[in-house]
């Protein structure tokens, strides 16, 4: 398989949902400027879905162009975490505005971000072996399509999913987390 | 020593007059054993029933003129009571107001500061205070105070309560501890279930006059209302301030605020919720006039905090904008209010349930709080309100708000944060919606003075 550039194989990939992220904050933060309520409305939810759509599946689509593009292993995962971690590092910036350093970082442990990184690594691991799978086809590559990692992080994603959000509804996972909270900060 | 009552004992009663006064006795005696006030008393101290909802925002009522909600019980409420228009809490969470209600003081005094800080036993309630003297009291519904589990609260009766998901309770099947006795609930809906205990509690024979603390842990998330109300408000058309979309929920660290999803839905379950609870609360009313007591009966109807729907792009509460600070407020007492269905205008607060109710008990407001008896102005619609007080916001993690010192006049907003926030300052006459700060401005700068004059005064106890 052909090696691009380092830009086109891992900086571009990267940095096109990092920007499509940007752009949609703006436009959905400032949408309640436009006067027309109808048109407001609209547009903020259009860009809410979008935004939230590219924060959640930016690592699939980094992922399999730098797959494709013959990025080693290391760019496909740094790139894929591009987005996801530019949006945990403005929260935590943000509410560092509330919390003390100590608190920010254990914000940074609750179960929305928890998702979303073990969410990205698990739709890496779906994009890396349907990325194989396809090699194998073409016969560019041989090899099992699914290893032990992979399904791994699948799992993972999977066990958080249940604990955080469809363990009555998320609230015993809320508990959970504040009860590290009081152990560690009050 | 009346005439009469020295005549019986010195025997100078004609035997007309002794059988007539052992004729009256007798009545007054089972009338005595039947009623929930003593009959015979001198001065007849009122029943009291203090009803707290939870997040149930000031406007979210019919009479409140709200689009399509429907709230026939609390409107009814409103006509035979007074409507306080400008009530506040000093604090807008759960814990803490909750707090200030029993105790009559600030966050900062009861020591409950968020929903994280523990409750002092030492803290004394009102509920303490009118047993000692004479009350039978009960205390029904959510707790949610930290703390292990339920404390042993002073001068209650019965103590009916749930510790369940951290003192949330659950909507449905919550168990429930009855007098220390954990015990499942299943098939109930906690709104009727409690409602159910209380009218059990309005309707014991009893020769003393009662207190109850019926709170409810309704319209608190997940929005819950009982089955067949479920999707009475479904087609509503609901519009959403102008600076909210349906997506508010998610944004700026309000996942946690249990409001995951589009806002329309929400709001309608959120009114569905408040219907539910308001003919439960319909229910206590009938009880009283089905006993006979309602006029010797102060029912006293308030929520825990207001609630956010979008203005200022948030859900929730917590911050010191009128939507979370502002509370439904509605008290009535059919021997002292004489020009029912008022709507008055002056500034009440959490911390001034305890001393009014205190007050209208016969007893004297404790030195130890802060806030100051509105009975004068049920009895007067033209008594002077107080000019302003001191709001107050505690961390409480993971939430994504300051800490906030804010002084509310009866014109302005002041707001200060702890942390890289700039102040704010509204006229709320004015600029009811907030949406203009002044702070930074020229009429902001002349207003600033004197209102961190207020504040700072506040801070220290003082009164205004």
């Amino acid at each position: 398989m052909e090696k691009w550039s380092f830009m086109s194989r891992a900086v571009i990939p990267a940095a096109l949902p990092l920007l499509a992220m940007i752009v949609l904050e703006l436009i959905y933060y400032n949408s309640w400027r436009i006067d027309n309520y109808g048109l407001h409305q609209g547009i903020a939810f259009i860009s809410g879905i979008i935004l939230f759509a590219v924060i959640a599946l930016a690592p699939a689509y980094t992922y399999s162009v730098a797959f494709f593009r013959g990025a080693t292993q290391a760019e496909r995962i740094i790139a894929s975490l591009v987005t996801p971690l530019a949006w945990l590092i403005k929260e935590l910036y943000r509410v560092s505005e509330f919390f003390t350093l100590g608190e920010t970082f254990y914000y940074g442990l609750s179960s929305i971000f928890l998702l979303s990184l073990f969410g990205s690594l698990a739709l890496m691991a779906i994009c890396e072996m349907i990325g194989r799978q396809r090699l194998n086809k073409r016969g560019l590559r041989t090899g099992p399509v699914i290893t032990a990692i992979p399904v791994a992080a699948i799992a993972a994603d999977i066990v958080v999913a249940l604990l955080f959000f469809a363990w009555g509804m998320g609230v015993h996972g809320f508990y959970i987390y504040m009860k590290g909270y009081r152990l560690l900060f009050l | 020593m009346s005439e009469n009552r020295s005549r019986l004992f010195d025997g100078r009663f004609t035997r007309r007059e002794t059988l007539r006064l052992c004729g009256a006795a007798a009545v007054a005696g089972l009338v005595d054993w039947s009623l929930p006030f003593p009959a015979g008393a001198r001065e007849r101290r009122p029943n009291i029933i203090f009803i707290l909802s939870d997040d149930h925002r000031w406007d979210y009522m019919s009479c409140m003129g709200h689009p399509f909600l429907k709230t026939p019980n609390l409107d009814h409420l409103a006509a035979t009571g007074v409507h306080f228009r400008n009530a506040f809490v000093t604090t807008s969470l759960c814990s803490p107001s909750r707090a200030s209600f029993l105790t009559g003081q600030y966050a900062h005094n009861h020591g409950v500061r968020n929903n994280l800080t523990m409750w002092r036993d030492n803290n004394v309630t009102f509920l303490e205070l009118l047993k000692k003297t004479g009350y039978d009291t009960a205390f029904i519904g959510k707790w949610h105070m930290p703390g292990a589990g339920l404390p042993e609260l002073r001068g209650v009766d019965e103590f009916i309560s749930f510790t369940v998901q951290e003192g949330q309770g659950r909507y449905f099947d919550c168990p429930l501890y009855i007098n220390g006795v954990l015990t499942e609930r299943r098939g109930k809906y906690i709104t009727d279930d409690l409602t159910d205990f209380a009218l059990d509690f309005i309707e014991k024979k009893r020769t003393r006059p009662f207190c109850l603390y019926l709170s409810h842990k309704a319209i608190h998330h997940q929005f819950l209302p009982p089955p067949d109300l479920d999707n009475l408000y479904a087609d509503a058309d609901v519009r959403l301030p102008k600076e909210a979309d349906p997506w508010v929920t998610m944004t700026a660290g309000m996942t946690y605020t249990g409001t995951f999803g589009p806002m329309p839905h929400l709001i309608r379950k959120y009114c569905a919720t408040i219907t539910g609870m308001d003919r439960q609360i319909g229910r206590v009313l009938k009880k009283l006039d089905d006993l006979g007591i309602a006029d010797d009966t102060i029912i006293v109807y308030a929520g825990d905090n207001g609630y956010f729907w979008g203005e200022h792009h948030l859900v929730d509460k917590r911050w010191a904008y009128e939507e979370a600070i502002r509370i439904p407020f509605i008290v009535r007492y059919p021997r002292l209010i004489r020009d029912p269905g008022r709507k008055a205008p002056q500034m009440v607060l959490n911390i001034d349930l305890a001393p009014t109710l205190l007050d209208l008990a016969g007893l004297r407001t404790p030195n130890n709080m802060d806030g100051v008896s509105f009975k004068p102005i049920l009895a007067a619609a033209g008594t002077r309100g107080r000019k302003a007080w001191l709001y107050e916001y505690f961390k409480d993690f993971p939430y994504n708000v300051p800490e906030i010192r804010a002084v509310r006049t009866d014109r302005h907003c002041y707001m200060e944060y702890v942390g890289r926030r700039n102040p704010e300052l509204y006229d709320v006459i004015s600029d009811p919606r907030e949406m203009n700060n002044l702070f930074g401005t020229p009429a902001g700068e002349a207003l600033l003075p004197g209102l961190r004059d207020v504040l700072a005064g506040l801070k220290r106890g003082q009164s205004y």
